[in-house]
């Protein structure tokens, strides 16, 4: 038996009170809950019932919740704070790994090069892509920002690229201001820094294009 | 969920098992097939099944098909190719399990 408008209107407000506004989420949880609500009642279960049966179901789900992975200040439903959780921990991991082996490798790589090669040109041209990085980060921000539709990646990119854009911009001035912020023998965690950034940078591009690709997959 | 404790560790595998086995499947699909398989025995909420999916979605075992149904958005979930060795892997991995389990509760049992 299928549902009525308003039987689903009231499935929308039920999402709405519990701000899932995510689509990538939002579509699936309303499709199961009507999928849900339609079984119970073509086995004699009232519609009222039904409805509150699935909203026990889902209500621990979608209650605010918060982590110290994303930071106790962000708070949204359980179930897309979850999803946020399982990519960033996975981000986490391999942003560590290949910044520590990328560094490795330059240092060994600058040992083999002229001194004379570490002239502080070198730090304004990294200044100037860091700057060109902040800025295409910043019209990614607002682009993705007044997007109306709205998703975990959106979610994610806005909580990610206020850290990432402080953190390139501190680099930015660094890179322009100290001189020769890039030496040959210069300490490990002094050049793990601006890789880290670029690395997390590189996830910052990879959230911009998913949310656009669920807009396009689901809009 | 049934025995949640002894399924949890297993959820992710039996979903890759049943993607394997029908192509593409939703979610609340997903829970009633596993409810009928197994009797009732075992019931996967939605609390477990969906970050599971985003897991496997986030590791680039499952894919996303989006089809309208009904006036509406449905998500439909199929292995990639990544998940279907995955999928050969994991399920040696659980029989092997299964294996080491009988031989310590019932040695004189077998699964084949």
């Amino acid at each position: 038996m299928k549902l009525s408008q308003s039987q689903i209107q009231n499935i929308e407000n039920y999402l709405d009170n519990k701000k899932l506004e995510q689509v990538d989420l939002r579509y699936e949880v309303q499709d199961h809950m009507i999928v849900g609500i339609e079984q119970s009642l073509a086995e004699g279960i009232s519609y009222k019932d039904a409805f509150n049966q699935q909203k026990e179901k889902w209500n621990p789900e979608l209650e605010s919740y918060s982590s110290f992975w994303l930071g106790y200040a962000y708070v949204g439903p359980k179930l897309m704070m979850k999803k946020c959780i399982a990519i960033i921990k996975k981000i986490y991991f391999k942003s560590i790994l290949s910044s520590l082996i990328t560094t490795g490798l330059l240092l060994v790589f600058f040992s083999f090069i002229p001194k004379s090669f570490f002239v502080s040109a070198i730090d304004v041209f990294i200044g100037v892509v860091f700057s060109c990085l902040f800025l295409l980060s910043v019209v990614w921000f607002f682009s993705i920002k007044t997007s109306n539709i709205k998703t975990t990646y959106q979610y994610f990119y806005k909580i990610q690229s206020l850290n990432i854009g402080i953190f390139i911009f501190m680099f930015m001035d660094m890179a322009f201001n100290e001189k020769q912020y890039v030496t040959p023998d210069m300490a490990f965690l002094k050049l793990l820094f601006p890789i880290y950034m670029l690395v997390s940078y590189h996830h910052l591009f990879k959230f911009y294009q998913k949310h656009n690709r669920v807009i396009k997959r689901l809009a | 969920m049934g025995n949640s404790k002894l399924y949890k560790g297993s959820l992710n595998t039996i979903i890759l098992k049943l993607l394997d086995e029908q192509g593409k499947m939703y979610g609340y699909e997903i829970t009633q097939k596993v409810k009928a398989l197994t009797q009732g025995e075992l019931q996967i909420t939605e609390g477990a099944l969906y970050p599971a999916l985003h897991k496997l979605e986030a590791e680039g075992l499952l894919d996303v098909e989006v089809a309208k149904v009904d006036n509406r958005l449905r998500k439909y979930y199929k292995l990639t190719e990544a998940g279907e060795k995955e999928t050969v892997n994991r399920l040696a991995e659980l029989e092997e399990f299964i294996r080491s389990m009988q031989n310590l509760v019932n040695p004189n049992w077998s699964i084949n």
